[in-house]
């Protein structure tokens, strides 16, 4: 297996000038013939930012010291993972007539879909970081850490990605279950609210929610502003990387057969 | 490490392609309602099949050689051209290849409509494993084959499917590859454009690229290919010299594997019982009162051995041996040459030439060519014997048995050799 994976990952850089182009296009496809363009991608989070805001703040009052830029670094987030890897569910299935008709190495397309996501959280979160001026936020030097949970969250993504993108080409449901459970979800992660809103047996069950870590340890550079503890860090990391591995492995070991499933 | 050592024995071997019992399987869904046709919602049984599209292929191509691969639909062509491209994956055997493909497979493949003609010509080459550099160097080079200069920075879609087709073969054929796949991709855009691609394809071949041509079309196949395939059910049921493998293939169409007269003889009987091989076989009759009958053809060369190949230039003899069952005055014998498309090429026969007063009981008659000036192809060959005034037939076999005529300048045309001289003068 880890002989297929440098396989797969030297066809990556060989077919490098593909990969770039892939996410050229899409990006380029994506805003084509639309007045804003790019600032979509902007726009539409930050008014859903500001609907759910005006919701949670002033008519159910929700009571936490700057609770929106609490609200705008959990959205950004979750955003990162929920949105890569729904659209990427469909990178491989999408791209099947390419897939039937030319050889390339198939993580090329789910690595291109994701990718191209990335580069519009990477926006939002530019925007984030310029709000944190705005809303007066603490601003320390544990942003630097930034970077590091977005990789992270980069990682654990890819992970879904491929594992879904794998299942989708098997079973067609996918997309709707996905769609669904991601729905529940975004209520069952604390996005909206803090986790200490909840009761102690409440708030184990709720621990063991994976996304759970990455949205908690996205708010300590943008929101806590202090370094989080050891055990965290080693938690999301372990996560991203186990759910790497298994959507890697999947995806690997059946990658020859998709041909045959569509 | 075993990989690389195979990589320098390949390098060694100095081929292209190989296979070794490479077999390709397809898990066929067949999906079961009871009692119900037509198209239906509910599926109530799905049973699964095995299918081997391909099994035990074994082949190999040098480097610079052409290589044909032929047979009817369904028989697997195209499954062992994607197999050799890597875009499917083997069920089993082992593949080595040894350079850069590029797949003439499915035109456009990598396309996509809502991009410029430009833009995609990145995109589909990068998908082709190469680097925006080289493709940048080849850009011009590639929109002026294609000749869609003023179209190039219109998105795809817009583009009507001959421009489509166009773009893409451009793409391909101006990107210098190691090894090209060609699949029925002569027919593209219009009659230039042919022409163009056609030449390229010639070209490539001159660059020692090496070719593999899946094609109906037997005169492109016998005018490039060094070497043929006959698929037939997912095997290799030929694997040789060009024109024997065309004749492989075109004996396998009608359902025969053997060209001897013994064989068609049987078939003829067979003919009377069954209306259906007549048609089959419409090209090639026999017809006569049967007083004389031809009971054996064969073709000699200068030393008088039989063979079916003759080179331009060399002697050709027809040998034709008869019974007759009654003495029949002044006879004729008459042979004729034709091309594969029925162009009767010449029709020589005896009654100036040579009179046979009484014919004996049995005999054999030899029309003898010195100097053959047939040109390469492929010659299908009659024989027949009519009494005097050629109106009534004894015998006659109508384009039954044919030969190949190799050798000459491939650069020159037609079937016959005028043997005509050229003479150039300066004009003071």
């Amino acid at each position: 297996m880890l002989n297929k994976f440098i396989k797969e990952i030297s066809e990556i850089h060989s077919f490098r000038h593909l990969l770039l182009n892939l996410i050229k296009s899409d990006i380029k496809l994506r805003y084509k013939n639309s007045f804003l363009g790019f600032l979509w991608q902007l726009l539409n989070p930050l008014f859903y930012l500001g609907i759910l805001a005006l919701v949670f703040s002033q008519i159910i009052r929700i009571q936490m010291e700057n609770y929106v830029l609490f609200l705008f670094a959990g959205l950004v987030s979750w955003r990162m993972i929920q949105q890569t890897s729904l659209i990427a569910t469909h990178s491989i299935v999408n791209n099947q007539e390419l897939i039937k008709k030319v050889h390339t190495p198939k993580l090329v397309f789910p690595l291109a879909t994701v990718l191209s996501q990335f580069i519009d959280h990477l926006t939002l979160s530019l925007v984030l970081f310029i709000f944190l001026f705005i809303l007066k936020g603490k601003i320390s030097a544990v942003l630097f850490i930034a970077p590091l949970i977005i990789f992270l969250i980069f990682i654990f993504s890819l992970g879904l990605s491929l594992f879904f993108a794998t299942v989708y080409v098997y079973i067609k449901d996918t997309p709707h279950v996905i769609g669904i459970a991601f729905q529940a979800l975004f209520f069952l992660t604390p996005i909206l609210y803090p986790l200490s809103v909840l009761t102690s047996s409440m708030e184990k069950f709720f621990k063991l929610n994976p996304f759970y870590y990455f949205i908690e340890y996205f708010r300590y550079p943008f929101y806590y502003a202090k370094m989080p503890s050891a055990e965290l860090t080693i938690i999301v990391c372990a996560i991203s990387l186990a759910t790497f591995s298994l959507g890697m492995y999947i995806f690997l070991r059946k990658k020859e057969s998709f041909i045959f499933h569509f | 490490m075993i990989t690389i050592l195979k990589q320098v024995i390949d390098m060694d071997n100095n081929f292209s392609i190989k296979t070794e019992n490479l077999g390709i399987r397809y898990l066929l869904r067949h999906e079961y309602q009871k009692g119900k046709k037509g198209l239906k919602i509910f599926q109530s049984r799905i049973k699964k099949e095995e299918f081997w599209a391909l099994r035990n292929v074994n082949l190999e191509a040098k480097r610079g050689e052409v290589l044909g691969i032929i047979g009817v639909n369904g028989s697997g062509k195209s499954t062992l051209l994607k197999s050799l491209a890597k875009i499917l994956p083997l069920s089993e055997g082992k593949l080595w290849v040894n350079g850069k493909i590029a797949p003439l497979i499915e035109l456009g493949a990598g396309f996509n409509p809502e991009l410029t003609g430009g833009e995609n010509i990145f995109l589909s080459g990068t998908l082709l494993g190469l680097t925006n550099e080289v493709i940048g160097k080849n850009y011009y080079k590639i929109i002026d084959f294609s000749g869609l200069n003023k179209f190039i920075d219109i998105p795809l879609k817009n583009y009507s499917s001959g421009m489509f087709v166009r773009l893409a073969f451009s793409i391909v054929a101006n990107l210098e590859p190691d090894i090209v796949l060609i699949d029925e991709v002569f027919a593209v855009g219009d009659e230039p454009f042919q022409q163009k691609s056609f030449e390229k394809i010639l070209r490539f071949k001159e660059k020692g690229s090496t070719l593999l041509i899946v094609s109906h079309d037997l005169n492109t196949i016998a005018r490039l290919c060094n070497k043929v395939i006959v698929l037939d059910d997912g095997k290799i049921e030929f694997n040789g010299e060009t024109s024997l493998g065309i004749d492989y293939y075109k004996n396998l169409l009608k359902g025969i594997k053997s060209t001897s007269l013994e064989d068609t003889e049987k078939i003829d009987s067979g003919r009377q019982a069954s209306a259906e091989t007549i048609i089959k076989d419409k090209d090639s009759l026999r017809w006569g009162s049967g007083e004389i009958k031809i009971r054996k053809i064969i073709f000699l060369n200068e030393n008088l051995k039989e063979t079916n190949t003759f080179k331009t230039g060399e002697t050709f003899i027809a040998r034709i041996d008869y019974t007759s069952s009654e003495e029949i005055k002044n006879p004729v014998f008459g042979v004729a040459f034709y091309t594969p498309y029925g162009l009767l090429v010449s029709g020589p026969n005896t009654k100036s030439s040579l009179s046979i007063e009484k014919i004996p009981k049995s005999g054999t008659l030899l029309y003898k060519v010195e100097n053959l000036s047939l040109r390469r192809g492929e010659y299908f060959f009659s024989a027949a014997v009519y009494d005097f005034t050629l109106r009534k037939p004894y015998d006659h076999l109508e384009r039954k048995f044919k030969f190949t005529v190799y050798g000459g300048d491939p650069s020159d045309f037609g079937h016959i050799d005028l043997r005509g001289q050229w003479i150039h003068k300066k004009n003071d």
